[in-house]
């Protein structure tokens, strides 16, 4: 671990950390806008959510120190004004947005109430996205009621169990014999999507499929004086990073993998019978990649054909 | 069994339970009362011993241990020391887990809400690519590796120890800083640096396909470097958000040269060495420019515009490392290759809600990929250190892809809703380097959405599209002309997705999916014919009160890809009697298991899971007409046989009873095994030298590995969440 990134960080940590607590501590007070009761006024019938709440971070922001009038409006800034509800003793629900329970409101709604706060950086392409237009809810996946997860206030433990829910096929492919590090907790899968919304393909977190994988496999990215079409058009091509039961996550087991684009005279075509000495190379091993070894290019003056 | 780190453990713990733990006490004393303290200390820790049970030998762990350390004896799954003050509202913590271990990763934060989050990370990863590898080599300075002179014999091959795991280690570094100074404003910058050490199975071929070649291990020290940086500024009506992101990759093993197992003294015919050429050092620059608009009517217009450069100089290594090549074109080639790739990157957005019932959408999207390079003919290519070839261009592969869509969406009833939509993708290559100018897809689609129901979800989506080109030109043109490549041919494609979730009663959630795909490659005489895929998914949550849950699944998948091919040689370059075909199938079934039970409340807990993965691989081959014709030799070749089945099965299990002391310390016993055991005639008997082949031989070896953790854990309640130990 390089020290002075260490140093770094623990000196900006520090300051932040030890900053006087007056500097933020003052806040102004907040009147409470016609139509709304107040979060003190829900806590009077919901003690148990009001105290879960209140332990989160937003709990302690929208409660103790809100920034603005609207996050002073506490439990009013996602369920909208209750004094209807609050006055009717709970029976009237007024104009009131549940996001659980029994009759929960529509999702567009929902999702309008996180959007008044969220509609920019990571989630400025979240409407019109995938997610978006099925009707995914916000809190689908994430729960602002209590602490669930070690971050992203998601509604199960990990990334993978959460996406894992409408993405069961993914998520097991985290069993299968080649698949990255995502059980272990070491990538997850806003490593590479981002699911509220992205310019590019499958709400990929990058331009393409390739420049995703570039993020760690930078040296993947040449530009190589010899290129692999495939390889420089997508990864996916020969790979799913979800998982699959061959070496490397290739999504066919060689030589067939290769044998999909290369139909030329001779070793490329042949049929290759694993019994036979004589095709041994060809299918044991690397099988292809015994003697192909650079196949995601080359910049050796002599890698033509990718065996330098 | 190793008790010793166990009992150390359990004194360590028992001590600091019998004394309830001052600085649990205080913690939660502080937690209760943080409006009247200035600065609250709090502490969670979970420490204990993993021991094995029966035998599990080094050589077995290569699987088991891919990309973790589970060592025997004391363990820290997870350390976490917080600091707040004042009520509690900012907060610094420093968090680890697997303490001293080769996956340890270490977590600092501080943050105040809504204001700042300064994050530092380390998370290692270990990847274990074999533990029974065999090799004679020696790293005699970085990136060369020799053989002793004379070569060893086949026998000291085959005898020699197992090396000690193989494995890359990366380090991960990332140091995080958000600030949104006021509620329009946000600042994000990432600095990342990714340290890449340790080995990588790498092989090379000293002549041809026909060997000899030789396995090795590549030593590799790399470092991935990279700062975004993003500034966004949003209020109700706009929001715009800017982003540059540096990345440098740098290589300090520029080539690997590795002995000839088969040679010492150089030739024309084959080198005494090879030199193979590492990944070279680049650099990318991105600019990204992100927008968007709402108008009346819930109407949003969005918009980005992307441009990267992605650039690459490395200095070019020789033509050869065979002295015996002396052709004079050596000394002329190139320095370097003075790459300049760019993408341009252009997509807008439109969605709106004209009347309450009906919203519509429509996005589109270029990536233009251009690839330019100072140097675009190598005077000389001396192909595995010995065949020469002269003026070769080097090809560049630009390419154009855009696509749009455009859907109407109506809602039928409050939770009912079904869409339509349109989308298209047309992709632009270049003819000279591949077969096709053109291809252009189309794909009608509709979904139905049913949402907001307490007991039910449903989606369904069905989509069919249709990819046709221009003129097809198989490249080279020695090649079979009438193959199609799979990226480039015409293809037929329909997509079926269902995914439902009933709560037939409060305490039962039943949820399945089903997807289907199918690709038919419609107008290929040669080459891929059909990609076919199916995959179902089931599961059961039971949770009869508040104290037990029970939850089952079970997922099948099934893939199926079909491909036609010939035989081809000098002399039967088109002998219909050489045909084959090709099916590769691929099944996976996997189950899992699940339960948790508050045996007494707030005493006493019981949790487990059970995982089983099996996985089918067969890849079947047949001539649907004997092959003749030819000599016997080409007829033998030409025949197509049956590859053995590959199996592959894991079973993990793990089963925990947890003994709560207080409210902050707690015992857990936990039994964990896993099963592992593969079939795979790839590398299952594979000796080190095999013909002119010399190789690591390391194959992942079947394991039963069963093991107890012990670990106490002192956890207040009110701090975050730790991360799930596995």
């Amino acid at each position: 671990m390089p020290r002075h990134a260490l140093t770094r960080a623990l000196a900006v940590a520090a300051a932040l950390a030890f900053a006087a607590p007056s500097a933020f501590a003052q806040q102004p007070a907040h009147a409470v806008p016609a139509g709304y009761a107040g979060s003190a006024s829900c806590a009077d019938c919901h003690q148990k959510e009001s105290a879960s709440f209140g332990a989160t971070n937003k709990g302690k922001l929208f409660l103790n120190h809100p920034r603005n009038d609207h996050q002073a409006l506490g439990c009013e800034v996602c369920h909208g004004p209750t004094k209807t509800h609050a006055e009717s003793g709970g029976d009237d629900r007024g104009g009131l947005i549940t996001f659980n329970g029994k009759h929960p409101s529509p999702v567009a709604e929902q999702n309008a109430q996180c959007l008044q706060c969220h509609e920019k950086t990571a989630r400025m392409l979240w409407k019109g996205s995938a997610h978006e237009s099925h009707d995914v809810a916000c809190t689908d996946c994430h729960t602002l009621m209590h602490a669930a997860s070690e971050r992203a206030n998601l509604r199960q433990p990990t990334e993978l169990e959460t996406c894992g829910r409408c993405h069961p096929a993914e998520k097991t492919k985290q069993l299968q014999f080649a698949h990255m590090p995502v059980e272990q907790g070491k990538i997850e899968c806003t490593s590479c999507h981002n699911p509220h919304g992205s310019a590019g393909p499958s709400l990929l977190a990058a331009n393409s499929i390739n420049e995703v994988c570039f993020q760690c496999h930078a040296d993947k990215r040449g530009p190589y004086l010899w290129e692999h079409a495939p390889v420089a058009e997508n990864c996916a091509n020969c790979h799913d990073p979800h998982g699959t039961p061959h070496d490397n996550m290739l999504k066919l087991s060689r030589p067939r993998l290769c044998q999909q684009c290369h139909a030329g005279t001779g070793h490329p075509i042949q049929p290759r019978n694993p019994a036979l000495a004589s095709d041994f190379q060809f299918v044991f091993n690397r099988q292809c990649s015994n003697c192909h070894i650079n196949i995601h290019g080359s910049n050796n003056p002599s890698g033509e054909f990718f065996v330098r | 069994m190793h008790f010793k780190a166990l009992a150390g453990a359990c004194l360590v713990a028992a001590a600091a339970a019998l004394h309830p733990a001052r600085a649990g006490a205080q913690a939660a004393k502080s937690d209760s009362a943080k409006q009247d303290t200035t600065h609250a200390f709090t502490a969670a820790a979970e420490f204990g011993g993993r021991d094995y049970l029966g035998t599990f030998n080094p050589e077995q762990r290569g699987k088991f241990i891919e990309y973790r350390d589970m060592p025997h004896g004391f363990a820290v799954p997870n350390l976490f020391f917080g600091y707040a003050p004042g009520d509690g509202f900012r907060q610094t913590s420093l968090a680890a887990t697997n303490v001293g271990q080769l996956d340890q990763s270490l977590h600092l934060r501080t943050q105040e809400p809504g204001l700042y989050d300064v994050r530092l990370e380390w998370d290692r990863i270990p990847h274990v690519y074999s533990t029974t590898a065999r090799s004679l080599y020696q790293e005699t300075s970085p990136g060369v590796l020799t053989l002793p002179n004379p070569r060893p014999t086949a026998a000291a091959y085959n005898l020699s120890d197992f090396l000690p795991a193989v494995r890359s280690i990366w380090d991960p570094v990332k140091l995080s800083v958000g600030i949104t100074p006021s509620e329009k404003w946000d600042f994000k910058a990432d600095f990342t640096r990714i340290g890449k050490s340790g080995d990588l199975p790498q092989s090379m071929t000293f002549k041809g396909s026909g060997g000899p070649a030789s396995e090795f291990l590549a030593p590799i020290d790399q470092t991935v470097s990279d700062m975004k940086l993003s500034e966004s500024y949003a209020v109700t009506r706009y929001q715009l958000m800017a982003m540059y992101d540096l990345s440098v990759f740098q290589n300090a093993i520029p080539s690997i040269t590795v002995d000839n197992p088969t040679a010492t003294t150089d030739a024309t015919s084959m080198a005494a060495r090879g030199r193979m050429g590492t990944a070279p050092n680049n650099v990318a620059h991105t600019g990204t420019l992100v927008g968007g608009l709402n108008l009346p009517m819930e109407t949003r217009l969005t918009g980005s515009a992307s441009y990267a450069s992605w650039r690459q100089n490395a200095r070019f290594i020789g033509a050869t490392v065979n002295t015996a090549v002396t052709n004079p074109l050596i000394n002329q080639l190139p320095a370097s290759l003075g790459a300049d790739a760019r993408t341009t990157v252009l997509s807008g957005g439109f969605t709106s809600r004209p009347f309450r019932d009906i919203s519509v959408s429509a996005h589109y999207r270029s990536y233009d990929f251009k690839d330019d390079v100072a140097n675009q003919t190598m005077p000389i290519v001396v192909v595995a250190d010995r065949s020469i070839d002269t003026s070769i261009t080097v090809d560049r592969m630009p390419y154009t892809r855009t696509n749009g869509d455009a859907s109407v969406r109506w809602r039928l009833a409050s939770p009912l809703a079904v869409s339509f939509g349109y989308n298209w993708n047309g992709m632009k290559r270049d003819p000279e380097v591949r077969d096709r100018a053109r291809v252009t897809e189309t794909s009608p689609h509709v979904s139905v959405d049913l949402t907001g129901l307490y007991w039910a979800t449903f989606r369904a989506t069905y989509s069919t599209a249709r990819r046709r080109g221009s003129e097809y030109t198989q490249q080279p043109e020695e090649d079979n002309q009438a193959f199609r490549r799979f990226d480039e041919a015409d293809r037929d494609r329909t997509s079926t997705n269902l995914l439902a979730t009933v709560t037939p009663v409060d305490q039962v959630t039943l949820s399945g999916s089903w997807d289907i795909g199918h690709d038919e490659y419609v107008n290929s005489p040669f080459g891929l014919q059909s990609d076919r895929s199916a995959v179902a998914s089931g599961d059961v949550a039971w949770v009869p009160n508040d104290r037990y849950t029970v939850g089952a699944s079970l997922t099948r998948e099934l893939y199926n890809n079909r491909l036609l091919s010939s035989y081809r040689s000098g002399d039967q370059p088109s002998n219909p009697t050489y045909i084959y075909i090709n099916n590769n199938q691929d099944a996976i079934t996997t189950t899992a298991l699940n339960f948790t039970a508050v045996l007494v409340p707030d005493v006493w807990e019981a949790g487990g899971t059970y995982e089983l993965s099996r996985a089918h691989v067969h890849i079947f081959n047949y001539n649907p007409t004997t092959p003749s014709g030819g000599t016997a030799a080409r007829n033998t070749a030409a025949l197509a046989y049956d590859f053995p089945a590959i199996t592959q099965n894991l079973q993990p299990v793990n089963v925990y009873v947890r003994w709560k002391l207080n409210p902050d310390w707690s015992f857990t016993v936990r039994y964990q095994g896993e099963l592992f055991s593969q079939n795979d005639y790839e590398t299952a008997a594979l000796q080190p030298v095999t013909s002119s082949f010399y190789f690591l031989a390391n194959n992942y070896q079947n394991y039963d590995a069963r093991y107890v953790t012990i670990t106490f854990s002192f956890h207040p309640g009110s701090l975050r969440v730790l991360r799930p130990t596995l």
